[in-house]
Parts: structure tokens; sequence; C-alpha cells
């Protein structure tokens, strides 16, 4: 009987903690920006992909992140630089982050930016190049078009430019 | 008549195909951009674009070229030329847009487009942070363009003989003649905006490496910045907008552009001249800077009192630079759209929402109502009482200062407020119709206005989700406020025309 008890104490501990421990949460930027009440000041964690380029300010860096619903910045420490090699661009999936720090839904050491303070910047998918295959399709549509502009050119030659001289 | 209604038609077909060229020819500039950064995808999506439009221009020139010369171009010509050269623009501006797979619909592709065009800045575009360099570059180019006027940049570059150039040149939505030719006019405001790109495109440049941006990305976002600044455009090539550098000082630059955007292209050239009075004399200017003044310090002193942001820095940031922005009808936004029902509150946006219907400059790059009818209708106004409350027989004459002093008549009263009743008309059914959707009022009328005076901020309306309906309704009320109306009519007036014809032949 004892036993029994002691296990489902221990299920019912194991089970609730992941909860307790809300700060490790894992929300999306969309919600911070649009539920500010429920987050503002407060711990939270976010991942999203490293996106355009770092701004170094001092002993600090900007960074901004996508996480598919927006996009913020994070102010981090700038020896976080190193640990992350892809930014997302056209040619490039960027590395992807998970954050932990405080969310600001108005900063006030940044002039009331939204933003993330974090020291707590682990990455959790490196980023790649992204492959683009020369689509077919466009090439033979380009070069039939070309075409058709370079008859339709000649005829306004002809017709225009050559009969008003 | 069939041959009055042809010879239109070829005018029309003619000028509206030069227009069409020159400015497709503008394509070059994404693809040498997005070969210089290997984007051989884009670069066929702009050859297609590309090729496409210019086989549309040289089609509509041939079918028109015995037009070439005359004489007898019409108002009616020029309103429907520019008006119709705008709406086959949009359309095919659009194609790189939807072959890219950036814009989910042909729709809002147009959408966004139209809102480059007419320098609105709402858009629809998707996975902008991912997005190739020549689209960015195609999307900052058509705002740039736009903003001058597509009818200004192909009489300046294309149309060589000027025989009715100021009528398309009027149906743009611009009455201001710099010098005496209409040509000379256009290449005025042209070499003043490449003069302000330069200098722009250089202060943000060395603003965006100071603030930690790489040398060529920077030169980049300066461009594409200075561009919508200048246009008051509001585009920017990341999906942050303005938030993305997180910089006081690329926001200041940016306001200075956007402020000097904003002002009449006649009150530029004066001032280039040495008349720097004109600034202050100016009906136009007075007007703006008072209804600036106002609406700025009664939402700061709102916001303030709610206790949003507790120092000058922020309230500057974060309420002076948006309420700027929405005066000028600019668009950029340091703040989310959902920033301004948070901490704006409902005083907040009715007050950004009055500020983005009184707009700028006329005959200049930005929208709204425009300083220089609400400085007039207002000086009417006040000139009425005054009649009432003087003698019958006395006569009195009231004057304005606008480039030169002008007397203000009945005439010039009325057609102030035609303008300004139609912007209202437009907006109000805008509201109407994003209420109708199921959006809260004020919302609803946020976005219609930020639409109707193509000023480009969102209080998140605009999304892909939102209805065909509205995307639409947007969409007009874009093209009618940036071209005052008058010219969309002449269209919708020789269209129905033309039909009322067809059917009477029958």
């Amino acid at each position: 009987m004892c036993k029994k008890i002691i296990c489902s104490l221990l299920v019912i501990m194991f089970t609730l903690i992941p909860h307790l421990c809300s700060a490790q949460t894992k929300v999306n930027v969309d919600s911070l920006i649009n539920h500010p009440q429920k987050y503002d000041n407060k711990v939270i964690t976010i991942e999203a992909e490293v996106i355009g380029e770092p701004m170094v300010r001092g002993n600090n860096v900007w960074i901004n992140v996508n996480d598919g619903t927006c996009a913020i910045g994070i102010w981090t420490d700038k020896k976080i630089l190193k640990n992350i090699k892809t930014y997302g661009n056209y040619h490039n999936k960027g590395d992807v982050i998970r954050v932990t720090g405080q969310f600001h839904f108005n900063c006030k050491e940044h002039g009331g930016d939204v933003d993330i303070h974090s020291n707590d910047i682990n990455i959790t998918e490196r980023g790649y190049k992204v492959t683009r295959n020369i689509n077919r399709k466009k090439m033979v549509a380009s070069v039939l078009l070309v075409a058709l502009t370079g008859m339709l050119a000649f005829t306004y030659y002809r017709k225009v430019v050559k009969s008003s001289k | 008549m069939k041959e009055l209604k042809n010879n239109s038609l070829k005018i029309i077909s003619y000028y509206s195909g030069y227009i069409i060229n020159a400015t497709a020819l503008l394509m070059l500039i994404p693809i040498i951009t997005s070969i210089f950064f290997r984007e051989w995808d884009t670069v066929m999506d702009f050859v297609i674009s590309g090729s496409i439009s210019i086989s549309i221009g040289l089609v509509l020139i041939l079918y028109g070229r015995e037009a070439k010369g005359q004489k007898d171009m019409e108002w009616k010509h020029g309103l429907v030329i520019a008006s119709f050269s705008w709406i086959m623009l949009t359309m095919l501006s659009a194609i790189p847009y939807r072959i890219s797979g950036y814009c989910l619909s042909f729709l809002d592709a147009c959408f966004d487009v139209m809102s480059g065009f007419t320098t609105t800045g709402l858009l629809l575009i998707q996975n902008l942070d991912h997005a190739p360099m020549g689209l960015n570059m195609w999307r900052h180019i058509i705002t740039f363009v736009g903003g001058q006027g597509m009818v200004v940049f192909a009489i300046s570059f294309m149309i060589k003989k000027t025989v009715g150039a100021y009528k398309m040149y009027v149906g743009e939505g611009k009455d201001i003649e710099l010098v005496p030719n209409i040509k000379g006019t256009a290449k005025t405001i042209w070499l003043i905006s490449i003069i302000y790109l330069v200098i722009g495109t250089f202060v943000l440049w060395i603003d965006g490496i100071v603030i930690g941006l790489k040398p060529v990305s920077s030169f980049f976002h300066g461009l594409y910045i200075y561009m919508s600044a200048w246009s008051t455009g509001g585009f920017g090539p990341m999906s942050q907008g303005m938030n993305y550098y997180h910089s006081f000082s690329y926001e200041n630059i940016a306001i200075v552009f956007f402020i000097v955007g904003s002002l009449n292209f006649g009150l530029h050239y004066k001032v280039w001249q040495g008349d720097r009075k004109e600034i202050f004399k100016n009906i136009e200017t007075r007007t703006f800077f008072v209804t600036v003044t106002l609406t700025t310090f009664l939402c700061v002193l709102y916001v303030a009192k709610r206790g949003v942001y507790s120092d000058a820095v922020s309230l500057f940031r974060r309420v002076v630079f948006n309420l700027l922005s929405a005066h000028t009808t600019t668009g950029f936004a340091n703040i989310y759209a959902k920033q301004f029902i948070y901490q704006w509150g409902e005083f907040g946006i009715i007050i950004a929402t009055i500020a983005m219907l009184l707009g700028g400059s006329a005959c200049s790059t930005a929208g709204g109502f425009k300083a220089l009818r609400v400085g007039i209708v207002f000086k009417g106004m006040i000139a009425y009482v005054k009649k009432l409350m003087c003698p019958q027989r006395s006569v009195r004459v009231t004057k304005f200062h606008y480039m030169k002093d002008n007397v203000l008549t009945d005439d010039i009263v009325k057609s102030s407020s035609l303008i300004i009743i139609c912007y209202i008309m437009l907006f109000t059914i805008g509201t109407c119709l994003g209420a109708y959707y199921g959006y809260p009022l004020s919302q609803a009328a946020f976005e219609a206005a930020s639409a109707t005076g193509n000023v480009g901020l969102t209080i998140g309306v605009t999304a892909v989700s939102m209805p065909a309906a509205l995307k639409v309704y947007y969409i007009i009320a874009m093209y009618l406020g940036r071209l005052e109306f008058i010219s969309v009519f002449a269209l919708v007036g020789f269209i129905a025309g033309g039909v009322k014809k067809l059917c009477v032949r029958r």
C-alpha cells in the first residue's frame, strides 16, 4: 500500500514538474505580441531562425529571428556570434536557435522596443544553403517571350520609327 | 462617330504603350541586381515579366501609331491614358511577384504592386526575410517611380514630343508647373528626386555601417529605406520594417527624408532657387505644420496619460515617429500592428486615422486630402463666416499664398471641398466594409484611412486571410486616392460611353 502511494506521488510529481517550470515553455513570437499582458517582463522561451545579419553595438549584439509567425529582435552578448554560422536570407536557411530570456513589450533600455534580452541561446538546428534548381519551364518561357518581344520590336522599328524618318 | 472613337482609342493606346514600355524597361534593374547576387530564378521571373510587358506596350503603340504627333489630344485622353496605364502596369508588374511564389495569388500580387505604385506600403508578400534582392529592388523601384509618377517618368525620358503631355501629367494627380514646358517640369521633378536619392542613400549607408550592418547590405538597406522614405511609400526590405534596425539614429534620418518627401515639388524648386521664405508663407506648409503639431500633441498627451512609455525618448520613438509617418502618409512603423491597439488605445487610433486622412502636400509623393485643400477649405470657411458678419454691400477679397499670392474664389474652395468629400466617401465605404467583415470599427476605420490616404500603416486588418472583397476594395481605394479620382472617373466614363455606343448600334 505504502509503495503504491509513493509510486503514484512520484508519477504525479514528474508529470507536474515540467508544467511548473513555465519559464521553459516554448511560445511563438506572435503569441508574445498578441498577449503582452501575459508575457511582458516574463522569462520565456522561443525557437526561431536567425535572419538578416547581426548588428554589433559595443559588447552586445542585435540578432533578429523569425519563427514563421513573426520576427523579433534579441539583445544578447556578442560572444554568441561565434556559435551562429548561417543567417537566413534568399540563399540560406538560417540556424535555428532556442532563446530563453526576458520579453519586453516596451523595453526601457531600448526606447520602447519590443525585444527579448537573453544570454541563454542554444543552436537547435544548423542552417544550410538552399538548393534552387533552374526551372526549365521558366527558361523555355523566357526564351520564347524574348523572341516574341524581339519580333514586335522589329515590327515597331519598321512601322513606327522608320516610317517617321 | 466610329472614326472619332477609334481615333480616341488610338491616342490612348499609343501613349499608354509608351508609358508601359518606359516602366517595363525599369525591370532591367532587378535583372542586373539578381545577376549580381546570383538569383537565377529571379532573373528569369523578370525576363518573363519584362518581355510580356514590353510586348503589350509595343502592341498598343503599333495599334495606335496613327495617333503619333496628333495635336487633337483632349483632356479626356490625357486622363484616361494616366488611369488606364496605371491599371495595365499594376497587372504587368504583379507577374514577377506571382511567378516567384512570394505572393500566394495574383490578387495578392496586384495588391502589393498597387500598394507600391501608389506609395501606400500595405503588403501581402510572404516570407519577405528570404525574398531575393531582385524582387526587393523591384518593390522599392515601383514605389520610387510611383511616387513621382509613371506618366512623369515617361514624359521625362521616353516621349519625345510633348503634344498632350500636360493633360496626361494632370491625369496623374499633379498640376504644378515648375518651368514653362511640361517635359522640363517632369525632368526637374526627377532631378530633385535623384539628387536627394544620392544624398539620402549615402547618409543611410554610412549610418547603417555605424549601427552594425555590413557595407554592401548597408548600401542596399539605405537605398531601399531612402526610396521608401522619399516616396512616402513605407516599404522595407525586411518583415519587421523599421524595427529591424533597432536604431534611433536610423529612424531620425528616415524622419527627415520622409518629411522632405511629403513636401510639394514646387516648394523644393523654390527653395533651391533661393526663395526660403516660401516655406513660411506657403498656406500648405503652414496648414501642415498646424495639423502635425496638433495631432502629435494630442497623441503624445494621451499615450503618456496611459503610462505606456516612461521616458521622452520612448514617447518620441514609438509615438511621434509613427504619428509623423501617418501624417506624411509614409507608413514606416517601428511598432507592431497590435501595439496600436494595446498601447495607443481608441483615442490614439482615432488621432492616427485623422492624421492619415489629412495627409501631406499636394504635388508631392504624399497622399490624403492634402494640406493645401485643408488650408483652402478652412480659410474658405472663415471667409464665409466673415462675409455673413459683414454688411451686405461690403466686398471682401480673401487671399492665400501658394507659390504666389492667389485670390480665394468660391470655385477654388468648391473644387478642394469636392475632392475632400470624395476621399471621405471612399474612407467611409472602406470602414463600413471592414466592419461588415467583422473587424472592430476603429480598426476598420484605421485600415480604410491607411488605404485611402496611401499611408501603409496597418493595425492588423491587412493580411493574406483578409476577405478577397476587402483586398479588391483596398486596391481600388489606393488607386483612386493616388490619382485623386478625376482620371479614374474619366476612364469609367470613357468605357461606359463606349459600351453605350456599342449597345445603341446593335
